[in-house]
């Protein structure tokens, strides 16, 4: 059983790999391809320049210059809890990385006879003070910043003008989109043009570039000091070394979310509760409805009941979710109707305010008297938004479930043991809870592993319907702002509640039934 | 074989009982039934899933029929008021078949049906060649001339242009016609026709049977002649697409060639009628693809040019067709090639005719109501006469049962009540003075801005009707207005003002074509790889199992969101991802099935022989263990269709195609009110289809899984 297990989630590896893969590529593929949000957020004020050093800035920031394979690499090296390299450190609740690389400016060359050398990383005397390394970090990660914003926009300006050049030789396709030069094609547009372009032409490109070696000379200081300062190790470091400065275990990154700027972790940390709430109430109720009535049917097969039960189950069962839940925020919520529950959210306003329990608050009411009014209290405020959503994530449950337990009664019912037991006339009372339904829970039990999950995603329309702010919606915002962290560490948290729920239910099928052995 | 069977009966009824003897005889002895008639049979027993077969009739008759039950272009239309287009459509018969074409056509429409029933079954091998011959050349010459239309006569050299300007029946003298040609064309159809009796060697009965058609296509012609002769036009037809014509022409053939019981057993028609329906469903998904490229205005500079060619639609339509049925003349299942080549070669040429004619349909201009009732037309129209593209004739949304002079009165409420405020009278003791009917004229007049009205005409009949009772009040007046002629909306309309019935049954189509699209691509998926990993186990199976788990793992409607909302917003692209976005099901049910066959005696032998591992997968193991997978498919096109319905709600499909579940979102879009008939009606619709392929499945697996129905208590 062990090795099984082993076995199991060592293969559970390619599974997620692929998992990711699959909605990476789904993302790369979209028309803008990853983070089309972001190009698309400069607005149409903007000219074309300063659009392309915004991009320039964002792409560089969240690693959307890479070709597509590097960049799922790069996702993967971050999620992955063994990592290689230096171990990140923490400031703050700040995540501090190992500066980048800088790679020298494009065409440099050309313009400049030597580039700019930076001396050996400066020695950095670690304070005693916590707040003035906090201080130390935050003057070397600030101008680091800035420095790297500053290059990368000369850098981009510069592109454009060689596009300009390039556009006067007519070769336009030797241009990017916004206006900037295709690095492989620069050497050859640069060669042809040396002589024929206008000296104008050249004069803007020659300052241009200029300001881009310096501003890359800039850089190259606040690379070098902000190493210093991380090489230092003086705060917090990420995981647990296995070979000191190569190989290390540490929690995954999940990164940060283009469209809000925020960790990812700390964005589903908000959510993730509030879907395991509906979630939680809900398949207990699923039980309580379902299996009773399983056993009912099964019970009488062949009857009016079961009949009836299988029929109405069948219909339950038909009724889009979407549909559900228009109708009951049309007819039951909405104020032109019944108007009895609340629409959106899982809180009013006021629930901030209130105690958890109900109970009577003394109230100036609008005519200046004091009464003693009864108010809701924050867990039945919770539970009143709860009902709408939590109806309608249950009742397709019923049905799967129902036959369920119908079909496992049903053949324990056709076993030896059972004729026995009748023939020794123990009462069909017992027969049906004592014998039958004791053989057959085990189904019924881990069914609940294969429930959970398929909730889940079930969960994505209801929280939408009802507005409420669960994993669900997220996921939604996720795919409409083309948020490729939030979507993927979404992905990757779902798919792997999943995957475990599929191997519990395989053990937990092994530990009940002695019959089933993996090995 | 079923004669000697039926003898065999009635000797064996008229036994008391049934011997070893008499089966050993041929006496008594039942034939066994196929185990998917008598599966058939079980399910036929229970009224929930008849019920359910009888939905999705009708479902499947609204997806071919929704453009002639439902669509905003008339009928019929005759340029001229007050006249019958009916009537005018029938004095045009007469005039046509007094005129040259007319007597060409009912002349020729004898001779063909007379040379399809009485042409020699059989003819030597140079007179069929000759025929053939003459009929490809003749038809060649036809298709020639077709891309020299619209050509002037300094484009090409005088003789080309003589040659093709007599191909095309113009005479010497411009403004003139010939028919010489055309007697060509009519007589190479007759020799066309001698050949293929001929040459397929059809019997007497069968060409009996089918002159019919024939003759409609004659009488058709006819009818269209007359409809020019009498300027009579059908907007409805002209705007049929290439799909709705091919439905419509599928749905027929299908009948003729399923119901009566020739040619054959019905089985195998089908499966000739299912590879005809895949040819014509490609060579439209092909002319889908290609027409949407040579339309995107970011198209490749030649394929531009392209597209501006006067023969861009004739050589676009026959390389599409021509290469779809070149590939089909191999797949087709009939044994011989002849017939094969002929089937594929058949549907090419319908498709190549259908495309040819209608690449793209017009921009539609729903003014025709306008135009009525300015008393410039008078039309015939269908019975639901919107279209589901028809927006922008009201100008908000209207509850079931309105018609476009609701709005007016809505407004002329408002202003009465305003003015029974500052007068003090009530609206019902208002007299129905001058500034009363200058009210409702001008709510016309502003109306008719943005709804179909002519407030001339409607002001000219309620005068009419004030003259003809002068005691009518200022209510029965305001009340008249909704009675005025003015289509109405019978389920209400959408947030866009677009009727809700016309769009509930042109989405019939998406919902049956989403249904068996998708999940035939999951089934032949999930075949596939089911049948190889359980087939060869081991690695195979290891590896290929990790790409069933990638998708189990992720929940589906979350990887059908991320999809389609990255994929671009179009029918096909959606039928495809979830296609393959589902298709784990079955690969799971036949892996298990195949792990179960392979070692049986029939695998071992079938590989032992040598045949290839093509023939030991599909033709040897998979008929014994698809069941499942065709069980299961039921549920799998409920499934989509509730799919569907949730990408619709959420705004991934595509925004020009009527669809159930986008129906529904536009109930709770506007802010502050709810549409109750915005949910009812298409919740309702998607509610049945999926009950009804529920109940069909479940009675299905009931039939063919009797296992559970021995337990009793």
């Amino acid at each position: 059983m062990t090795t099984y297990i082993i076995r199991r989630l060592l293969l559970m590896i390619p599974t997620v790999i692929g998992m990711t893969l699959l909605i990476f590529m789904l993302v790369a593929m979209s028309p803008g391809g990853v983070g089309a949000a972001l190009n698309v957020s400069g607005g149409g004020q903007m000219d074309s320049g300063s659009v392309a050093q915004q991009r320039a800035y964002l792409e560089d920031r969240y690693g959307l210059d890479a070709p597509i394979p590097m960049q799922y690499l790069r996702w993967l090296a971050r999620v992955s809890p063994v990592k290689f390299g230096a171990r990140d450190q923490f400031v703050n609740g700040d995540r501090f990385g190992q500066p980048r690389e800088v790679d020298p400016p494009p065409l440099w060359s050309w313009f400049a006879d030597e580039l700019p050398r930076v001396e050996s990383p400066p020695e950095i005397e670690v304070p005693e003070e916590a707040e003035d390394r906090q201080r130390l970090y935050r003057r070397a990660a600030g101008s680091y910043a800035q420095a790297r914003a500053a290059y990368l926009g000369s850098r981009t300006t510069f592109e454009i003008a060689v596009g300009d050049i390039a556009k006067v030789l007519a070769r336009e396709d030797a241009v990017k989109d916004r206006g900037q030069i295709k690095p492989e094609q620069a050497q050859q547009i640069g060669k042809d043009a040396f002589e024929t372009v206008d000296p104008e032409l050249w004069s803007i490109a020659q300052a241009r570039a200029d300001q881009m070696v310096r501003d890359y000379e800039v850089l190259a200081e606040a690379t070098a000091q902000s190493r210093a300062v991380f090489d230092a190790k003086m705060f917090r470091q990420a995981g647990i070394p296995i070979i000191p400065g190569t190989m290390s275990i540490a929690m995954p990154d999940l990164g940060m979310s283009f469209s809000r700027s925020r960790p990812v972790s700390s964005l589903i940390a908000e959510a993730l509760p509030k879907t395991l709430l509906l979630n939680l109430i809900a398949v207990p109720i699923i039980y309580f409805v379902a299996v009773p009535s399983g056993i009912l049917a099964a019970s009488r097969q062949g009857s009016l009941v079961d009949v009836g039960l299988g029929a109405f189950y069948v219909a339950l069962w038909s009724i889009p979710v979407v549909w559900a839940g228009v109708l009951a925020v049309g007819f039951l919520a909405s104020k032109d109707y019944l108007g009895a529950f609340p629409v959106t959210g899982l809180n009013s306003v006021e629930a901030e305010s209130m105690a958890v329990l109900p109970r009577f608050v003394e109230t100036v009411g609008p005519d200046g008297v004091t009464r003693n009014l009864w108010q809701r209290g924050y867990l039945l405020d919770t539970l009143w938004h709860l009902v709408l959503p939590v109806a309608c994530l249950v009742y397709t449950g019923f049905a799967i479930l129902s036959k369920q337990t119908r079909a496992a009664m049903l053949e324990n019912f056709n076993a030896d043991y059972v004729r026995t037991a009748k023939a020794k006339g123990v009462s069909r009372r017992d027969v049906v809870y004592r014998h039958v339904f004791r053989n057959s829970l085990l189904p019924i039990i881990t069914m609940f592993v294969s429930i959970f999950p398929a909730m889940l995603g079930g969960s994505v329309v209801i929280e939408r319907i009802f507005s409420v702010p669960g994993m669900g919606n997220l996921i939604i915002d996720a795919i409409n702002l083309r948020d490729r962290e939030l979507l993927l560490a979404n992905a990757l948290i779902v798919g792997l509640v999943n995957i475990l729920a599929l191997l519990l239910a395989d053990i937990l099928y092994a530990l009940a039934d002695p019959r089933i052995s993996y090995d | 074989m079923s004669q000697a069977n039926d003898t065999n009966a009635k000797t064996a009824d008229q036994l008391t009982a049934v011997t070893g003897v008499h089966l050993m005889q041929g006496i008594g002895h039942k034939p066994a039934e196929g185990f998917w008639t008598e599966a058939w049979r079980q399910v036929l027993k229970r009224p929930g899933a008849v019920l359910g077969i009888g939905w999705v009739a009708l479902v499947a008759f609204f997806a071919v029929f929704a453009p002639l039950v439902a669509n905003g272009h008339p009928i019929l239309l005759v340029e001229q008021a007050d006249t019958n287009p009916i009537g005018a459509l029938f004095g045009g018969i007469g005039s046509a078949i007094g005129s040259v074409d007319g007597a060409r056509l009912v002349l020729f429409t004898l001779l063909w049906t007379a040379a399809w029933i009485l042409a020699p079954r059989k003819l030597d091998m140079p007179v069929l060649v000759i025929l053939a011959g003459f009929a490809t050349v003749v038809f060649a010459l036809r298709v020639f001339a077709q891309f020299f239309i619209g050509v002037t006569e300094d484009q090409v050299p005088s003789a080309v242009f003589g040659f093709t300007q007599f191909l095309l029946g113009r005479g010497e003298e411009p403004g003139t016609t010939t028919i010489w040609f055309q007697l060509l064309v009519d007589v190479a159809a007759t020799a066309g026709l001698v050949w293929a009796a001929a040459a397929f060697g059809l019997s007497q009965r069968v060409r009996i049977i089918t002159a019919p058609i024939i003759a409609i296509a004659g009488i058709g012609s006819l009818i269209g002649l007359a409809a020019s002769k009498a300027e009579v036009t059908s907007p409805m037809m002209q705007f049929l697409s290439v799909v709705d014509l091919t439905l419509l022409i599928g749905a027929v053939a299908g009948l003729v060639l399923l119901v009566p019981k020739w040619w054959g057993a019905r089985s195998d028609k089908a499966v000739v009628l299912l590879t005809v329906s895949l040819q014509a469903g490609l060579t439209m998904l092909f002319h889908a693809i290609v027409s949407a490229m040579a339309a995107n205005r970011d198209a490749a500079p030649w394929m531009r040019a392209f597209e501006q060619q006067p023969y861009f639609e004739v050589v676009s339509s026959m390389g599409i067709a021509g290469v779809v049925g070149a590939i089909f003349i191999a797949v087709h299942p009939p044994a011989r090639a002849s017939h094969r080549a002929g089937i594929s070669l058949l549907v090419a040429l319908v498709m190549f005719g259908l495309m040819a004619a209608r690449w793209a349909t017009p921009l539609p201009n729903f003014d025709y109501i306008e135009r009525e009732t300015r008393g410039e037309v008078s039309a015939v129209y269908t019975i639901i006469p919107w279209s589901p593209q028809q927006g922008g004739t009201a100008v908000d949304l209207m509850p079931p049962g309105s018609n476009v002079y609701t709005q007016v009165r809505e407004g002329l409420k408002v202003d009465l009540a305003e003015r029974a405020r500052e007068t003090d009278v009530l609206v019902v003791d208002m007299p129905l003075d001058e500034e009363v009917l200058g009210a409702i004229e001008a709510r016309l007049g502003f109306a008719s801005e943005s709804l179909t009205i002519d407030p001339q005409a409607a002001m000219a009949a309620l005068n009419e009707e004030l003259a003809s009772s002068p005691d009518m009040d200022v209510d029965a007046a305001v009340g008249f207005l909704e009675t005025l002629p003015g289509p109405g909306y019978t389920l209400g309309t959408d947030s866009l003002g677009r009727d809700m019935l016309s769009q509930l049954l042109h989405a019939c189509r998406l919902s049956i074509s989403i249904g068996l699209v998708s999940t035939s691509i999951a089934v032949v998926i999930g075949v596939t790889i089911g049948a190889l990993m359980g087939y060869f186990g081991g690695w195979v199976d290891m590896a290929l199992y990790r790409l069933v788990e990638v998708f189990m793992a992720i929940p589906l409607l979350f990887l059908l969101i991320v999809a389609a909302a990255v994929l671009p917003k179009n029918t096909y692209v959606m039928m495809a991802i979830i296609g393959c976005v589902t298709w784990t099901g079955s690969a799971r049910f036949i892996r298990a099935e195949f792990y179960k066959l392979r070692g049986q005696d029939f695998v071992q032998s079938a590989r032992s022989v040598g045949l290839p591992l093509r023939s030991v997968l599909f033709k040897h193991m998979l008929p014994n263990g698809v069941t499942p997978v065709l069980v299961d498919a039921s549920f799998a096109i409920a499934a989509a269709i509730l799919a569907e319905a949730v990408l619709g709600f959420l705004g991934l499909v595509n925004p020009n195609q009527p669809s159930w579940g986008k129906l529904l979102s536009d109930a709770t879009n506007q802010v502050g009110r709810f549409m109750w008939w915005l949910a009812i009606f298409p919740g309702l619709a998607i509610f049945l289809t999926v009950l009804s392929y529920n109940l069909i499945g479940e009675a299905l697996r009931d039939a063919i899984d009797p296992k559970l129905k021995k337990a009793r208590v």
